[in-house]
């Protein structure tokens, strides 16, 4: 089942949408946003230059640093009053990336989600339990609305709390679950004590899982855990949050929702565009965005595009899961961090040197974050109390800033493993594993 | 007053092997050592004939320290001795931040530490009320 037919055009009905949309958009930023009507005059660009969308590779790119820089709604292009929901990613101190919504927007957001679920499988027959946080975070939220939308039954359970979502999705009989990947297999651990016929407790059908990036390994486990089909979706804040894209029943390949969001696939170190086929830095610029429209932007994720025909009718382009990062982001239990932003909070806090290294392991299938600092003697006491008090103070400094749980590991000086000189700032063990 | 060294050590096999050969190697003695542990890492206090020497050392090969003036005493060997200098201490409002024994077969001596502000009244203190306090090993 397709949920809009748009999804199964013909590939130049398509682009006839996106250029019209993609005209709507430039000229709009360029007359609302002074952001960008700076970066086009700087290029000598007007919004009517672009006629075809091969032309899109002359307009400049958008990174999240320019979120920042315009904190909170310096790229918004509507008043206040017409914005119907904010929302937010982690920040150092005080200066997240926000992203605001129209009403129009979050009928956009609601339609692509819709699709996700439809192309999952999902329906108004089904219970869908939520495990996405509730918050800020889009993931929650994305999800929610559009299992209304179809009709489904939604269980907003958000994370945490294992035992007792599990008494839920068995009581309330949930047939889908959304959640992070790492959570559906930890919830499949606690589940697996109750004895070897535990998936017959449940009626889970197929899961909607997103946020993390995943290899073939996990999609397997996870699916084997539950006995259940794994449908991967994409998204980011930034463009829209989940939605941007999925995939269907026959393929493990990811259908953009192209008709508001295009796809770019681009060489990081250059910025030229690359053919299809070629993995590099997806760019995304949004077509029907209000609030935030976003040009070319950088989101970092290495991905490849294929235009190939898809054996479920649909003719939209079609995306590899993500293969890895452009940049040296981590995302560890669905939250990105960059090691900049953990400098960041270590720099500002008191006594302690930049001596720190950061480890991303599993601790059973969640994702488990230590942080090593190295002692100095500024910070030694001859008090247990007060050098716990450092630790302390940092967890909750890292807590509060970057909304990660991490363990911070005081080690000895010159401890951490320094290559050619240069002290190795991130250890990603779950990799090797 | 007597110059005592933490030392932080990490909790892992061989560290404290580590500190003690260095000591040893360099023909430091150790007068008392006393190991405190924490959820993931150990400080080590130490007080040696030759502080100076000492913390030159485990500096030099790595070591993150720090030097605190701490309070010794030498008390009689029996009960209610220790208790006489508790009291002198407490009825003057001076706060013990932490305290350990050191082995000794005719006298006990007790180590203890008490706040920078408080350490010269505490010193001169105990110095009047007749208490032996000592100023090394």
């Amino acid at each position: 089942m397709v949920w809009n037919e748009i999804e199964t055009a013909k590939r130049e009905d398509i682009e006839t949408i996106q250029l019209k949309r993609l005209s709507e958009t430039l000229q709009r930023v360029y007359a609302l946003t002074p952001f960008y009507k700076k970066k086009f005059d700087e290029l000598g660009i007007l919004p009517t230059d672009i006629k075809s969308l091969k032309d899109i590779s002359k307009l400049p790119f958008t990174k999240k640093q320019d979120l920042r820089d315009h904190y909170p709604f310096g790229l918004f292009t509507v008043p206040i009053s017409q914005v119907v929901r904010i929302h937010s990613s982690s920040g150092t101190t005080g200066k997240p990336t926000v992203v605001g919504y129209t009403k129009a927007d979050m009928d956009v957001w609601d339609e692509v989600m819709a699709r996700v679920y439809t192309m999952a499988g999902v329906t108004a027959e089904d219970v869908v339990h939520n495990a996405y946080g509730y918050g800020l975070f889009t993931g929650g939220l994305g999800f929610h609305s559009a299992a209304q939308k179809i009709g489904a039954a939604v269980v907003p359970a958000s994370g945490g709390f294992t035992d007792r979502q599990l008494m839920l999705m068995r009581d309330f009989g949930a047939t889908v679950l959304a959640s992070t990947p790492s959570f559906a297999l930890h919830l499949a651990e606690i589940a697996k004590k109750s004895g070897p016929n535990y998936k017959d407790e449940y009626k889970l059908k197929c899961g909607v899982f997103g946020a993390e990036p995943v290899s073939k390994g996990l999609k397997e486990e996870v699916s084997k855990a539950w006995g259940i089909d794994y449908h991967e979706t994409y998204g980011l804040s930034e463009i829209i949050g989940p939605g941007v894209s999925a995939n269907c029943k026959h393929s493990k390949l990811l259908h953009i929702n192209e008709d508001h969001f295009y796809p770019e696939i681009i060489d990081p170190k250059t910025g030229e565009v690359l053919p299809e086929g070629e993995r590099g830095e997806l760019v995304i610029t949004t077509l029907s965005k209000q609030a935030l429209p976003i040009i070319r932007y950088r989101t970092g994720d290495i991905t490849s595009l294929t235009y190939e025909p898809c054996g479920c009718g649909r003719t939209f382009v079609r995306m590899e899961s993500v293969v890895g990062r452009a940049d040296d982001m981590l995302i560890v239990n669905g939250v990105n961090v960059y090691p900049s932003q953990v400098e960041h909070v270590i720099a500002n806090t008191e006594g302690v040197t930049l001596n720190y290294q950061i480890v991303a392991d599993k601790k059973g299938f969640l994702d488990k974050l230590e942080i090593l600092v190295e002692m100095s003697d500024e910070i030694m006491s001859d008090n247990v109390k007060e050098i716990e008090k450092i630790k302390k103070d940092l967890q909750h400094a890292l807590l509060n800033n970057l909304y990660i749980n991490a363990n911070v590991k005081l080690v000895e000086p010159r401890t951490i493993e320094r290559s050619m000189g240069k002290a190795v700032r991130i250890v990603d063990k779950r990799r090797e594993s | 007053m007597i110059k005592q060294l933490s030392v932080f050590v990490e909790d892992k096999m061989g560290e404290l092997t580590r500190i003690t050969s260095l000591l040893s190697d360099n023909n430091i003695s150790i007068k008392s050592i006393n190991l405190i542990d924490s959820s993931d890492f150990g400080l080590l206090r130490i007080i040696a004939d030759d502080y100076k020497k000492a913390s030159d050392i485990l500096s030099k090969n790595g070591f993150s320290l720090t030097i605190a003036d701490v309070l010794g005493v030498e008390i009689e060997n029996r009960a209610g001795s220790f208790n006489d200098v508790v009291k002198i201490l407490s009825e003057n409002e001076i706060n013990i931040e932490y305290l350990y024994t050191v082995d000794s077969d005719t006298y006990g001596i007790f180590i203890f530490k008490v706040s920078r502000r408080d350490l010269k009244k505490a010193y001169d203190l105990l110095k009047q009320s007749n208490i032996k306090v000592l100023d090394g090993f």
